[in-house]
């Protein structure tokens, strides 16, 4: 608590320079420039020095060509040219796309669905509740080593059980069949993210005023045009922002990927993340490492600009 | 009337799918840490277990690092909470309520740093860690994870601070408070719902973070659970019994915690940039 012993008028009013400087300080910096800046210390130390000043310094980084334990050199922007030239880099970018698009898009539908399932009724609802929300409770890397027993080849549930049922007749390699690896970790994600879904949707179909239904019922509705003209609609403002906040956080994210695949069978599952990863601590290439996810950040910073622009909106 | 029970019928269908989809994998967890080897890597996955073994409960305690790894990730997660309560509360005091040059900057800093994605702080974090000499310590990690902490934490409070009647602060100020005394024996008491969701949220991020435990802490003594983890894993072997035995016990806090505090869980969700 760094606050805890600073003196009581120091905190209050700026220390007495006398009246006309204190005013002209104050007209500078703000009426309680010195309260302002002593409670809003600890906070900047904290976004200067380890957010923004790391978030530079791997730009620079990206542009030398630091090793761990080597001292790097100022390369200019050879790192990204480096990149944008393998073909490995087509397929990571693809794979990144497909990734986190697909494990929205997927989100966004199950999600809805469980939230006007749920919002519908069926006691007890807040138990029902509670367990769709398990998954997304436990910390991903748990989640995805769970899955990956399930998944397992010869010993997994998932195989073994469809083979006694005799839905199928030989075993399913589900991470290793490079036709299936995507689509098993793309279930994971939406596995372990789709509960944010829900409880945003529950949370936005609750604010729906009922007349509005009531209305529709009396010109003849049915459910599935109730849905589209009236809960969809009203629901725009919740859906954009879950989803933009999915989108950066699914993308940005390679725990499920690490753990399910590293990135194989021959980089089919391989996710910018993943990359970055792999070339600063598995290859100790730190500045190879911080130029892939800076390659993808002009998209994400769109999304970024956007998603301020909304939640500064209420101010 | 036949149309609605079709209707019952569909919505019961999606729900039981929806809900086995979401809890079978804590069951499997559970089941797995309480079969034996055989039964394990046997060719029948009984989904009801037919053999009953603590041997990997037992190993998990005697033969991994998972207690030490349990009580670091307790420190970490109770020290980020504790640290990011307080700087979130001066700063959104400072923010929603004094009047200061660069109140503005701070306030969209916020955002910003919290949607700087850990994939590209993780390197040049781990570069400072390396220069202070933090990695393989507690303390790195807390440090680490109060930049997510403290933007969550700042811009859920400034927001809650804002719905606080400014005239009861004013009366503590004209009673001789200053502006500490004034926040913490007048604003945090009425901002309580908004300090349980900044804690609940604190300590389960912190707990759950993986990426950073794993790039800066290698010593599997400073590790917590998460990273601690991958280690159950060697060489493409895995000792399953004891993975899942570790990882029931990992995802007990945060369930435990989500679970009690459901009603708070919401409005945390999205930085309460969607109101209920």
């Amino acid at each position: 608590m760094p606050m805890a012993d600073s003196s009581s008028s120091g905190v209050l009013t700026a220390v007495d320079l006398g009246g006309s400087r204190r005013q002209g300080v104050a007209r500078l910096l703000g009426r309680d420039w010195a309260g302002g800046f002593l409670f809003s210390l600890p906070m900047l130390i904290v976004l200067f020095g380890f957010v923004a000043y790391p978030f530079f310094s791997a730009i620079w980084l990206s542009m030398t060509n630091k090793m761990i334990g080597t001292e790097g050199v100022f390369v200019g922007l050879a790192n990204y040219q480096k990149l944008l030239a393998s073909t490995d880099f087509r397929q990571i970018a693809l794979n990144s796309g497909v990734y986190t698009f697909g494990s929205v898009a997927v989100k966004l539908v199950v999600g809805m669905t469980a939230a006007v399932v749920l919002h519908e009724g069926l006691r007890p609802r807040n138990l029902w509740r509670m367990l769709l929300f398990l998954p997304w409770s436990i910390p991903v890397v748990i989640g995805a080593y769970t899955w990956r027993w399930i998944y397992d080849d010869l010993s997994g549930v998932l195989s073994q059980t469809l083979i006694q049922t005799g839905l199928v007749d030989h075993y399913i390699y589900w991470l290793a069949n490079k036709a299936l690896t995507m689509g098993s970790i793309i279930a994971v994600v939406v596995w372990q993210g789709t509960p944010f879904y829900i409880m945003n949707f529950l949370a936005g179909l609750a604010a729906i005023p009922q007349e509005l239904y009531e209305a529709a019922e009396v010109d003849g509705a049915g459910a599935i045009r109730k849905f589209f003209d009236i809960t969809l609609p009203s629901m725009v403002p919740v859906i954009i922002i879950v989803t933009l906040l999915s989108t950066i956080w699914t993308s940005n994210n390679m725990q499920i990927v690490f753990v399910l695949t590293h990135g194989g069978p021959q980089g089919v599952s391989e996710i910018y993340p993943f990359t970055s990863f792999k070339y600063a601590i598995e290859l100790k290439q730190l500045a190879m490492g911080a130029a892939v996810p800076l390659m993808f950040f002009p998209f994400m910073a769109v999304i970024i600009y956007f998603l301020t622009r909304r939640m500064l909106q209420e101010d | 009337m036949r149309r609605s029970r079709r209707k019952t019928v569909i919505t019961i269908l999606v729900m039981a799918g929806l809900l086995l989809w979401a809890v079978f994998p804590f069951y499997w967890m559970l089941v797995t840490s309480i079969k034996t080897n055989d039964e394990i890597y046997g060719p029948v996955a009984a989904i009801i277990p037919t053999t009953f073994t603590t041997q990997h409960w037992r190993e998990l305690f005697t033969r991994t690092a998972f207690v030490v790894q349990f009580r670091n990730s307790l420190i970490i997660s109770g020290s980020t909470t504790l640290l990011s309560m307080a700087i979130g509360s001066l700063g959104a005091y400072a923010v929603a309520r004094l009047q200061f040059a660069g109140r503005t900057i701070a306030a969209r800093s916020l955002i910003y740093s919290y949607l700087v994605p850990p994939a590209v702080l993780f390197i040049p974090l781990f570069q400072l860690m390396s220069s202070l000499g933090l990695l393989n310590s507690l303390q790195g990690l807390i440090i680490s994870y109060l930049t997510f902490t403290v933007p969550f934490c700042t811009w859920l409070l400034v927001g809650y601070f804002k719905t606080v009647p400014v005239e009861l602060e004013e009366a503590a100020l004209v009673d001789g408070c200053n502006r500490l005394t004034t926040l913490v024996r007048i604003t945090l008491p009425l901002s309580a719902p908004a300090l349980v969701v900044v804690a609940l949220f604190s300590f389960t991020l912190s707990w759950n973070e993986f990426l950073y435990a794993l790039v800066f802490n290698q010593d599997a003594n400073t590790r917590p659970v998460t990273a601690g983890l991958t280690a159950m894993a060697v060489e493409d072997v895995f000792f399953w019994g004891r993975m899942m035995a570790a990882a029931a016990l990992g995802s007990l806090p945060p369930i435990i915690l989500y679970t009690a505090a459901q009603r708070y869980v919401v409005r945390g969700l999205t930085l309460g940039a969607v109101k209920g």
